[in-house]
């Protein structure tokens, strides 16, 4: 009788659950899929009749379309995913390698530098993004794919280093002693036992990937023409006038891109990294 | 106090066909202590879960007292469960422990003000010694205070029955010993059903009233620890229960005119049988190491190479070989020289004779052993 | 050499933080002068700045409290296992994984007067006669914003909820069954209490991400003053009236203000959860 219950709270969760993440984005994909004809009918119909590609064609300068539009996109979107590729393997070579000191050198000092880094993290990266704008001019980084990666590797590898460091704990030190004991040096050990930590990497790496490729404020600050990201390209595609939301839909496709393939294919991985750190 | 019946019982888990439990009936009396004893995944607590009321029911009836209680929640059966890692809840002081079923509803119509929860708690911490520890947390606190905090919410509610699943199997050795008796001494204090769950058999025959041996579901026996050990019902019992573990061998029946015997050729041993014929011409004998008598290197023994001996205090475990038969005797250890070689004779009232087919008991009477009956099997 | 790495790392971060103290607003970086606390005097009279906060202070106080709620309640559904879980979580995780302007792009859409599907559906259902402006309505645009929010970050915590919640041995919610607690008394007597640390985590996670609420709403409703949040107010401040001194003084007091709800926040759900 009890299961019964639960069974009707679990299906009507799991639909609930559905309409909730699907309904939205399942719209805009709708949105994206209309011509310019289609897209002014109010009210709007779900199910539409015609698809159009359009839209698609127009970003990726296709056919007879306005060849600024593509080429901007295609310089943004390099431009995420250079941007992102970058900082996450930044991040990941210092957070393994920090992670592994911090995980393995109990000493009075890390411990310390370990909580200096929490603080960092805790504290709002807005608080040094003024401070930070006089430097970037300073260094000539301002609008540069160097200039944001940097900012963003310092945002993000605090994050990093905690999840590998904890999942460097959870690695019991035999295997290192003994290759200790076998003459190996420790930096041979930790590259031994990187295979077991390999979740860890992976979920920091997914996490850092995700939060350089979903920044909108640092880049637009930081990086707002040449250097900018997809996220600050739609914005731009929104026109004094009128805002083609048809066009705007088919970047935000792209945008959403990654992040779907992650969380179709790498699930696990994120799950495990979100809860691994908080549950702690 | 009520007693418990399942009537029938059987479960299978959702996925698999096979039955973990099957057509299992057990009566157990009021006020008794029940032990169930067997093997890992023999069902044991399985059972148990099922009176508790925390595994359903698949097939059958379970009874607590009067009452069915098949479909009936856990928090309504009455009952009191000792778990194995005493599941004390972590966020509470053991004060809040031991009151924790008492703040949940009206027991038994009754409803506990502050005053006399707080009354009610510190009496029974004293009664299992734990009332210095009141306002500790589970973690603060040892393997045998966490046991005894157990114990208590348990016995605060005084339920109908107190269901036991393998409480000392964390303990070491010495703990284990005392708080076996503690808990006995609990169980003639309430005078309320217990049943208890263990996969250690001398638990079982130290403590229980019966006991209940159980295999792959099913029970093999329910008697009284005496007749389970010195009357097993069928293979499996003879061979669990008792340490160490009882010694079998390959007989063969011998039928004459006159008298039937059965034939231990590795051991060139005609036992004499008394009663009535097995139909089946080949069984299995069965006798425990208590029984197999050390005699001296002349006088009429089959003979044995010792291979290793164990020492347990006052006796010692020879465990002997012939050609490929092993074999186990105990000796009072004074009696042991260290010897090789040794002869052995065999109780006569304590062999027992089991089915090759079904494993049961076949309830033969031996009256006469003779040693070196077969030609050519010599007894040098 | 390991430690020499890790000291490497530390330096960035913080020159910044040393950095930003230095410069805290005591100086007026286009003229370089030092005009002490002026600028947050002047930030204080500033009536966007104020307006500014109050929507920050609705857009905290609200996804903090939905967040809790909703996420305990679909935690408690998703913790035990059931066959198709795996793929539910995969489902529900998709807002949080999305760029938060991008959220924005998606429900701008839906909210759309004309072409929204909000607007479409309620229509069609005849519940409204003609098209309502979600976005320009002082109290509603507020709520909308906030919605966006929400929908991103309940279903990270549900799943930290949901995590935290599967660390709670099964043995003690059967006790708890045998002791005479129903599923509902054993979600406040037990469930609960353990989740206290996490609880606290979350709800401070949770404030620092709706304190920075940026993307949403600068991309929903613009600049708008009703729906400001208090960093677009920072941002307007300093890159367009280029008043680094102010836009500093102010991202001081939101870094603050941030500590303090922490410390609050701290102190509340230690208090609150004393006593079980």
């Amino acid at each position: 009788m009890c299961k019964r219950k639960r069974l009707c709270a679990v299906i009507i969760t799991s639909v609930l659950i559905i309409i909730y993440s699907i309904l939205p984005v399942g719209w805009m994909i709708r949105t994206s899929l209309l011509d310019k004809s289609e897209l002014l009918k109010s009210p709007a119909r779900f199910l539409i009749k015609e698809i159009s590609i359009d839209n698609y064609k127009q970003m990726l300068g296709v056919g007879e379309a306005n060849i600024l539009t593509s080429r901007n996109f295609k310089t943004a979107f390099f431009n995420s995913v250079k941007e992102a590729l970058l900082s996450t393997l930044l991040i990941i070579v210092i957070a393994v390698l920090a992670g592994y000191v911090f995980a393995r050198v109990k000493t009075r000092i890390t411990q310390i530098l370990f909580v200096l880094l929490l603080v960092t993290m805790v504290l709002p990266a807005y608080s040094v993004m003024l401070p930070l704008y006089r430097i970037m001019i300073g260094l000539n980084l301002l609008d540069t794919v160097t200039g944001v990666v940097l900012i963003y590797v310092s945002a993000f590898m605090p994050l990093a280093i905690w999840i590998m460091r904890s999942f460097f704990e959870s690695v019991p030190t035999g295997i290192e002693e003994s290759a200790w004991i076998d003459g190996s040096s420790r930096i041979k050990a930790m590259l031994l036992i990187l295979p077991l930590a390999m979740p860890g990497i992976i979920a920091a790496a997914i996490i850092s990937f995700l939060s350089v490729w979903s920044q909108y404020a640092i880049p637009l600050v930081f990086a707002s023409s040449d250097a900018q990201p997809l996220t600050v390209f739609l914005t731009t595609l929104s026109g004094k006038s009128s805002v083609n939301f048809g066009l705007i839909s088919a970047g935000g496709m792209f945008t959403i891109l990654p992040p779907v393939i992650i969380v179709i294919f790498l699930n696990r991985f994120l799950v495990s990294g979100l809860t691994k750190g908080a549950v702690k | 106090m009520a007693g418990i019946l399942l009537n029938h019982v059987g479960k299978c888990y959702k996925n698999s066909r096979e039955y973990v439990v099957k057509d299992l009936n057990l009566e157990i009396q009021d006020k008794e202590f029940l032990v169930l004893v067997g093997p890992s995944g023999c069902g044991k607590t399985t059972v148990l879960r099922m009176i508790a009321g925390l595994e359903e029911i698949t097939e059958g009836e379970v009874f607590i007292g009067e009452q069915k209680v098949n479909t009936l929640e856990p928090k309504d059966r009455d009952i009191a469960m000792v778990f194995q890692n005493y599941a004390l809840y972590p966020h509470l002081t053991v004060f809040g422990n031991i009151a924790y079923p008492l703040k949940q509803r009206k027991i038994k119509g009754v409803k506990y003000s502050k005053k006399e929860i707080k009354k009610t708690v510190e009496e029974i911490s004293i009664l299992l010694k734990v009332n210095h520890l009141l306002s500790r947390y589970p973690k603060e606190l040892s393997g045998g205070e966490r046991q005894r905090v157990a114990l208590a919410r348990a016995m605060v509610r005084e339920p109908k029955a107190f269901l036991m699943d393998e409480p000392l199997s964390n303990l070491d050795a010495q703990l284990r010993s005392v708080t076996r008796s503690e808990i006995l001494k609990l169980h003639r204090q309430v005078q309320t059903t217990f049943v208890y769950v263990t996969h250690d058999q001398t638990e079982a025959l130290t403590m229980g009233n019966r006991i209940a041996v159980m295999n792959h579901g099913v029970v093999q026996q329910i008697d009284t620890p005496y007749e389970v050990f010195y009357h097993p019902a069928n293979l499996f019992v003879a061979k669990f229960i008792g340490s160490p573990a009882m010694n079998f061998f390959d007989a063969s029946v011998n039928k004459n005119e006159e008298k039937t015997s059965i034939v231990i050729e590795e051991l060139g041993v005609c036992l004499e049988i008394d009663s009535k014929t097995p139909k089946e011409e080949k069984i299995i004998a069965g006798i425990r190491p208590e029984n197999i008598i050390v005699t001296e290197a002349e006088k009429n023994g089959v003979k044995m190479q010792v291979d290793h001996s164990e020492l347990m205090g006052t006796e010692t475990i020879l465990h002997l070989i012939r050609n490929d038969l092993e074999l186990r005797c105990k000796v009072p250890t004074e009696d042991y020289r260290g010897e090789k070689e040794v002869n052995i004779q065999f109780d006569k009232e304590k062999i027992h004779f089991f089915s090759k087919i079904t494993e049961q008991n076949l309830g033969l009477c031996c009256s006469g052993v003779r040693i070196g009956c077969l030609p050519g099997v010599l007894h040098s | 050499m390991l430690l020499f790495l890790a000291g490497f790392v530390i330096i960035p971060l913080g020159v910044s933080i040393f950095d930003s103290f230095f410069q805290v607003s005591l100086l007026d970086v286009d003229s370089r002068e030092f005009s002490g606390i002026q600028n947050y005097i002047r930030l204080f009279s500033d009536k966007n700045v104020r307006q500014a906060f109050l929507n920050t202070s609705f857009y905290v106080v609200t996804a903090l409290t939905a967040e809790s709620v909703l996420g305990i309640l679909t935690a408690v559904v998703l913790k035990d296992k059931f066959r198709f879980r795996g793929i539910i979580v995969a489902i529900l995780i998709l807002p949080w994984a999305l760029p938060p302007l991008v959220n924005g792009v998606i429900w701008k859409l839906i909210f759309d007067p004309s072409i929204g599907m909000l607007n479409s559906v309620l229509m069609r259902l005849e519940l409204i006669e003609e098209p309502f402006i979600w976005l320009n309505n002082p109290d509603i645009s507020k709520i909308c914003v906030i919605i966006v929010h929400i929908w991103k970050m309940l279903p990270m915590i549900s799943i930290i909820f949901m995590a935290k919640m599967q660390t709670i041995p099964e043995e003690i919610l059967e006790a708890a069954s045998l002791d005479g607690s129903g599923k509902f008394k054993q979600f406040f007597t037990m469930i609960l209490p353990n989740m206290r640390g996490i609880f606290l985590i979350t709800l401070i996670q949770g404030s620092i991400g709706a304190v920075h609420l940026f993307d949403e709403p600068y991309y929903m409703t613009g600049t708008a003053s009703d729906t400001r949040s208090l960093l677009i107010e920072d941002y307007l401040i300093a890159f367009r009236k280029y008043d680094l001194g102010e836009g500093m003084a102010l991202a001081m007091v939101i870094s603050f203000s941030l500590l303090i709800m922490i410390v609050l926040l701290m102190i509340l759900v230690r208090r609150g959860t004393k006593d079980v």
